[in-house]
């Protein structure tokens, strides 16, 4: 937001808050609700040796398929 | 395997029982609290737009990773799969409790529990039991793909199992008897909803 | 002194109400001002800006007076009706029932919605049995029962009791309706275009019915109407109004024929092509709709 202002081509100061306000009902609570079903899943798959992969291990384990879809997976 | 193809298909039918009646469960009481409370409906509406457009059999892999057992697997599967039809209609027949009938307990000042029983409920019914009814379809389409790649009992390892021993005869009856049976579940809840709904005059 | 019309102090009115309904009771001097609005607006705010559809209506309304409420389409009579209802909030002004700020919809003020509103999964009997059971948490089951059965006959519906509102016929849901109203004993009955969707006939045998009941419980009425001739049989004072947006009450006139009216004497009677002919000329010529001009 800063940069856009520095270049001139600032909207209006009221035009992020107008977003905000309009998709933020639609888009927040969903986002609130992703951000806690990931941080329960981490909780439950915590462990030495879970059935099922935790977010965190997740994105770590097979960031080559998310990052490229293009990729052949790890073998 | 030697059971007769009863004892499969009765097999098949208590998988589909637990899964069944357990999201109707789910579906049903969550349904009910995505209906009536506007922020929660629209936190979980967009994963369960995306959710329920997994196949059923996708899940498969997964809950057997999770259990490492195959019935828990297979109710798993079946539960996953009929969860979502009654889940959104019971929220849109809640949400769509008509502005009378709200007017109606808002004038008369009706308790909570009471405008739940005598109205929430009562007009929703319609679009619970049409979710009730796409899922059972569902449910008995996924235990025989589930049961195909679990293997061990139900109708759809009978199946399978028809075509690896080249007994097709076998296979075309196991066929017939899964199509009527689906038949049967189909109707039941058809008629069930019925005489639920018609006792309550709508 | 400013009581909210909430759940405690209903109550206790209704029941007070219900004692008071006994014909062996002295009935006690009505208040002169028993409903009251004042200065009432309604303001909805749209994208193209504020739109106005009330703008300052003030009405006192005495015991037992019959009101009718008659405008074209669009002039906000419904929207006063909910305001007075509680089912909508007025931008400013306030709604007073006796001395109680109306900020919500209760039982004292029980509405007959225009599509009658019956819960289609009760009977008959059950519909009216809701009402009364909520209204009246403490009446006993024989009472309840014999309330619930006292309106029914009331309307002349006993036997259609067990029905369900899906097996009578339109007027006969009216009824119900209206007898559901009566049974909790509303301090202010609000009708919404009550028979509008009624064959003629039914409609005066309607129209007559609630008169009579009218009489009986000495109940304060505000109906909304767009029939001239209803407005005039049933009326002690008819409320014109203007066209909207912003609309306001055009014009007052009290209905003089005497009670109990006879519609054959009324329509024979000079003053009433004089009030029809001046209501008319209200409605279709100093407030003719644009469309007509």
């Amino acid at each position: 937001m800063t940069a856009s202002s520095t270049t001139g081509v600032a909207k209006p100061p009221g035009a992020a808050k107008d977003w905000l306000q309009k998709l933020g009902p639609q888009v927040l609570p969903p986002l609130l609700l992703l951000i806690f079903l990931l941080f329960v899943w981490e909780v439950l798959c915590a462990g030495d040796k879970p059935r099922l992969p935790p977010p965190t291990a997740i994105v770590k384990d097979s960031w080559r398929l998310i990052s490229d879809p293009f990729s052949i997976a790890a073998v | 395997m030697n059971k007769g193809l009863a004892l499969q298909i009765w097999e098949s039918l208590r998988r589909v029982a637990i899964g069944y009646t357990l999201a109707a469960v789910v579906g049903i009481g969550g349904g009910i609290a995505i209906g009536t409370n506007k922020l929660l409906f629209r936190a979980c509406d967009p994963f369960f737009q995306i959710l329920r457009t997994i196949p059923p059999l996708a899940w498969l892999p997964i809950a057997l990773a999770a259990f490492r057992q195959v019935e828990p697997s297979s109710i798993f599967v079946i539960f996953v799969t009929a969860v979502w039809p009654v889940l959104i209609n019971t929220a849109v027949g809640v949400q769509e409790v008509p502005q009378d009938y709200r007017n109606v307990a808002r004038v008369l000042q009706l308790p909570r529990l009471q405008y739940f029983w005598t109205i929430l409920l009562p007009s929703a019914a319609p679009y619970i039991f049409t979710g009730m009814r796409i899922a059972v379809g569902l449910s008995w389409l996924a235990i025989v793909a589930a049961e195909m790649l679990t293997g061990g009992v139900g109708i759809g390892f009978f199946i399978w199992d028809s075509y690896n021993s080249s007994r097709m005869s076998d296979l075309i009856v196991a066929l017939i008897y899964v199509g009527v049976v689906g038949f049967v579940l189909d109707k039941a809840i058809y008629y069930l909803g019925k005489a639920v709904v018609q006792s309550d005059g709508t | 002194m400013e009581l909210d019309v909430g759940f405690d102090g209903k109550r206790e009115n209704a029941m007070a109400m219900l004692n008071s309904m006994d014909p062996t009771l002295v009935p006690t001097a009505p208040p002169a001002d028993f409903l009251t609005l004042t200065g009432l607006t309604k303001v909805y705010p749209t994208p193209r800006g504020p739109f106005t559809v009330l703008d300052g209506i003030d009405l006192t309304v005495a015991e037992g007076e019959f009101i009718s409420i008659i405008g074209h389409s669009g002039c906000g009579k419904s929207t006063l009706l909910n305001m007075v209802a509680g089912f909508t909030k007025p931008t400013t002004g306030e709604i007073r029932v006796q001395s109680r700020l109306v900020t919500k919809p209760g039982p004292d003020r029980m509405v007959v919605f225009q599509n009658y509103s019956l819960l289609p999964w009760l009977t008959v009997y059950d519909n009216i049995d809701l009402a009364v059971k909520t209204v009246y948490r403490d009446l006993r089951k024989p009472d309840r029962q014999a309330l619930v059965e006292e309106h029914l006959e009331m309307v002349g519906l006993s036997e259609a009791a067990r029905k369900k509102p899906r097996q009578i016929s339109g007027g006969m849901r009216q009824r119900v309706a209206i007898a559901r109203a009566l049974a909790i004993r509303p301090q202010v009955l609000i009708l919404d275009e009550p028979f509008g969707a009624l064959d003629p006939i039914t409609r005066e045998e309607l129209q007559d019915k609630l008169l009579e009941i009218w009489r009986e419980h000495r109940l304060t009425v505000l109906a909304i109407t767009h029939e001239i001739d209803e407005a005039i049989y049933l009326s002690d004072r008819i409320v014109m109004m203007t066209n909207g947006p912003a609309a306001k009450i055009g014009e007052i006139v009290s209905v003089p024929f005497p009670r109990p009216r006879n519609r054959q004497a009324i329509a024979e009677d000079p003053d009433y092509y004089t009030l029809r002919n001046h209501l008319l000329d209200f409605l279709f010529h100093r407030f003719a709709l644009h469309d007509e001009d």
